[in-house]
């Protein structure tokens, strides 16, 4: 986006004007066959908006965590019940009331981290907690993808008052630590790269 | 309970223009600072906040007309500057240095760092990228 023109010459401040461009130096670190990809992304026309639009970046990084709030907020929710806490409330109806809206937080947050991502696609992908993240973003998938698939089976003889299954309980365990993970290398992306 | 929505609608709408920005802004260079404007500055490093999240630091610069003027400049959090090499004994107080980085969208004498070096130490690159 073009800056707004003064019409004034800027005022002398004791800096000159650079023409360089610093070549990005994670490429070294990646997986040759990605770069390519890599490369395309961060030049895309999203990517370049996300840097050059100033609230562009702001707004995404908010939405990501509203977003977030919605997303391990419902899960963290659901994860106590399964652990045993308030069995008054059903399992099946606790889902059905939270599970819409950790869906909705997944998926602004897909939408805003590949947009974050997108401005500094390089740089990212070789940053170890970036990866870590995304590693364990997979590994919760397939947490949840087991639950539902084996541990949720026979559900009606645990899901209201009753004590939940084992391996009920060692799926929420595993989900809370896993979630906290993730969150914590979100946040140290900015600090070990 | 009113009373305490209304409270937080205030501040909701406050925090974008008081001192909650530059945290909001953490970690992005993009809404502080221009990225098409790339510039390079020479001068004596005055004061040094080595501390997270950001690392800053203000350098007098000298302008044509002999006056001088103090540059506040903005870097990473201080694992990231230590890993490019910039800890905080390549930063001494009366220090010589020249810089690039990317000039405040303001037009001011502010700046986000790209490169760094100290009168006959080496050139240590802190960020490539301006995003």
């Amino acid at each position: 986006m073009a800056e707004p023109s003064t019409g004034t010459p800027a005022p002398d401040l004791g800096a000159s004007d650079v023409a360089e461009v610093l070549a990005d130096g994670a490429a070294s670190e990646l997986p040759g066959f990605l770069v390519p990809y890599l490369t395309e992304i961060n030049a895309s026309a999203a990517a370049e908006i996300v840097r050059t639009v100033f609230w562009v970046y702001p707004l995404l990084e908010t939405a990501h965590v509203i977003g977030l709030g919605l997303l391990f907020g419902g899960i963290f929710m659901l994860d106590l019940r399964l652990l045993g806490m308030n069995k008054g409330i059903s399992v099946s109806s606790l889902s059905r009331h939270v599970l819409p809206w950790v869906w909705m937080g997944f998926a602004i947050n897909l939408v805003s981290g590949a947009m974050l991502f997108a401005s500094d696609a390089l740089s990212l992908a070789a940053n170890i907690s970036f990866q870590l993240k995304m590693m364990l973003l997979v590994v919760a998938g397939l947490n949840a993808t087991v639950f539902q698939l084996v541990s949720a089976r026979g559900i009606e003889r645990w899901d209201e008052r009753r004590s939940t299954s084992s391996g009920a309980k060692l799926a929420a365990v595993f989900s809370i630590a896993v979630w906290l993970a993730i969150i914590t290398l979100g946040r140290l992306i900015a600090y070990w790269a | 309970m009113r009373t305490i929505i209304w409270l937080c609608a205030a501040i909701a709408l406050l925090a974008p223009v008081s001192q909650v920005t530059p945290l909001m802004a953490h970690h992005s260079y993009v809404p502080k600072y221009n990225p098409a404007k790339k510039i390079r500055l020479k001068g004596v490093i005055t004061s040094v906040s080595y501390f997270n999240p950001h690392v800053f630091f203000t350098v007098e610069a000298r302008t044509r007309s002999g006056q001088t003027v103090s540059w506040t400049v903005e870097t990473e959090s201080i694992s990231l500057s230590g890993k490019a090499g910039l800890t905080k004994a390549k930063m001494p107080i009366g220090g010589r240095v020249t810089l690039t980085g990317w000039q405040s969208r303001s037009g001011g004498a502010e700046m986000g760092l790209a490169t760094y070096q100290l009168r006959k130490g080496r050139r240590m690159t802190i960020r490539r990228t301006p995003r």
